[in-house]
């Protein structure tokens, strides 16, 4: 479906027309999803707090005052939400050491990866991502997945513009040491 | 960004693009917009009264075996029976006053302070009916 500008369905939804928001929801959903529930990394708890801050933007959009996207300002919103889930809840993100794992070259894993059936690369990619403290998926989905620039999840997450630039780096470098261990075990399982 | 870095960036996205995203549930979008719904329908208040069921069977079941019990105990042994009826003659004898006095002055009820009182009194009634009724309230 071919969706329009956030600011066409905003007005309309500003105009008491509430059928517009469900598209919102709609071109806005599966991003938004997506962002709580690599911080929960609970389907169910990510599809609670994704539809709870819908309704929290529904109410607020009033305060939106369009100086930043409409996506930034809703996926910020879901992205404290999820925060403060996870604080509630007490679970501790994957501590993750950088010397945990040798550094093996990117393009080796993305070979090994390639070697695999469509379905199962999708497994590992998701079990990989899983695997990322909440803060590091999130930053790097918004980037990779849904092609935010820094200085949008600079907004989103509330990091500096630097902060997000070293957190991408190492969050690569996190995903592909644990891809990489992830397909070594496969490769054990199967030998 | 150097040579290597952006060479590693391609192939994060490749490898990201094979997982796809995750897609939220078939019924996430009508549901925020049931919830939308029902936050603009106007709340519905459920009065409940004051005096429960069970507390007015409770009081009326306490007020007969009262009276079963006087009517039914011989005057023999209900110690101070006596002093009961005795305690009772001067409030059956004000009654009686009290009646015979209201029905005088039902005679007079053109007397405009009766009327004030009455109208007053049925308007103390409904105030207090429509406070208590409000603390009740069961959302």
């Amino acid at each position: 479906m071919r969706y329009e500008e956030d600011n066409f369905y905003i007005d309309k939804i500003l105009k008491g027309d509430d059928a517009s928001f469900a598209l919102l929801v709609d071109k806005h959903k599966t991003m938004a999803y997506n962002i709580a529930f690599r911080i929960l990394k609970s389907r169910e708890d990510a599809e609670e707090i994704a539809q709870d801050s819908f309704l929290k933007a529904y109410h607020s959009l009033k305060e939106f005052k369009r100086e930043s996207k409409f996506s930034t300002w809703l996926y910020r919103i879901i992205y404290n939400n999820s925060i403060s889930r996870i604080r509630k809840k007490k679970l501790d993100t994957h501590s993750y050491n950088d010397e945990e794992f040798e550094w093996m070259e990117p393009a080796e894993t993305a070979r090994e990866l390639d070697k695999l059936h469509h379905l199962e690369q999708k497994k590992y990619v998701n079990e990989a991502l899983d695997k990322l403290p909440g803060e590091d998926a999130t930053v790097i989905s918004l980037f990779y997945m849904n092609e935010s620039s820094v200085e949008e999840i600079s907004e989103v997450t509330g990091l500096s513009q630097s902060n997000v630039k070293v957190k991408l780096h190492r969050s690569r470098k996190k995903l592909y040491d644990e891809l990489h261990l992830l397909l070594k075990e496969e490769l054990n399982e199967i030998v | 960004m150097n040579n290597e870095s952006f060479k590693r960036d391609d192939l994060t996205r490749k490898i990201l693009e094979k997982a796809g995203m995750e897609q939220p549930s078939y019924s996430f979008t009508s549901r925020i917009m049931e919830q939308i719904r029902l936050s603009h329908s106007p709340e519905v208040f459920i009065y409940q009264p004051v005096i429960g069921k069970k507390t007015w069977m409770l009081l009326g079941f306490s007020i007969v075996s009262v009276l079963l019990l006087f009517m039914n105990m011989p005057e023999s042994q209900t110690p101070g029976a006596n002093n009961f009826t005795q305690y009772l003659a001067p409030a059956q004898n004000a009654m009686n006053t009290a009646a015979s006095g209201f029905f005088e002055k039902l005679s007079r009820l053109h007397s405009l302070s009766w009327m004030a009182f009455a109208i007053a009194a049925g308007w103390l009634l409904f105030i207090m009916d429509r406070v208590l009724r409000k603390s009740a309230v069961v959302n």
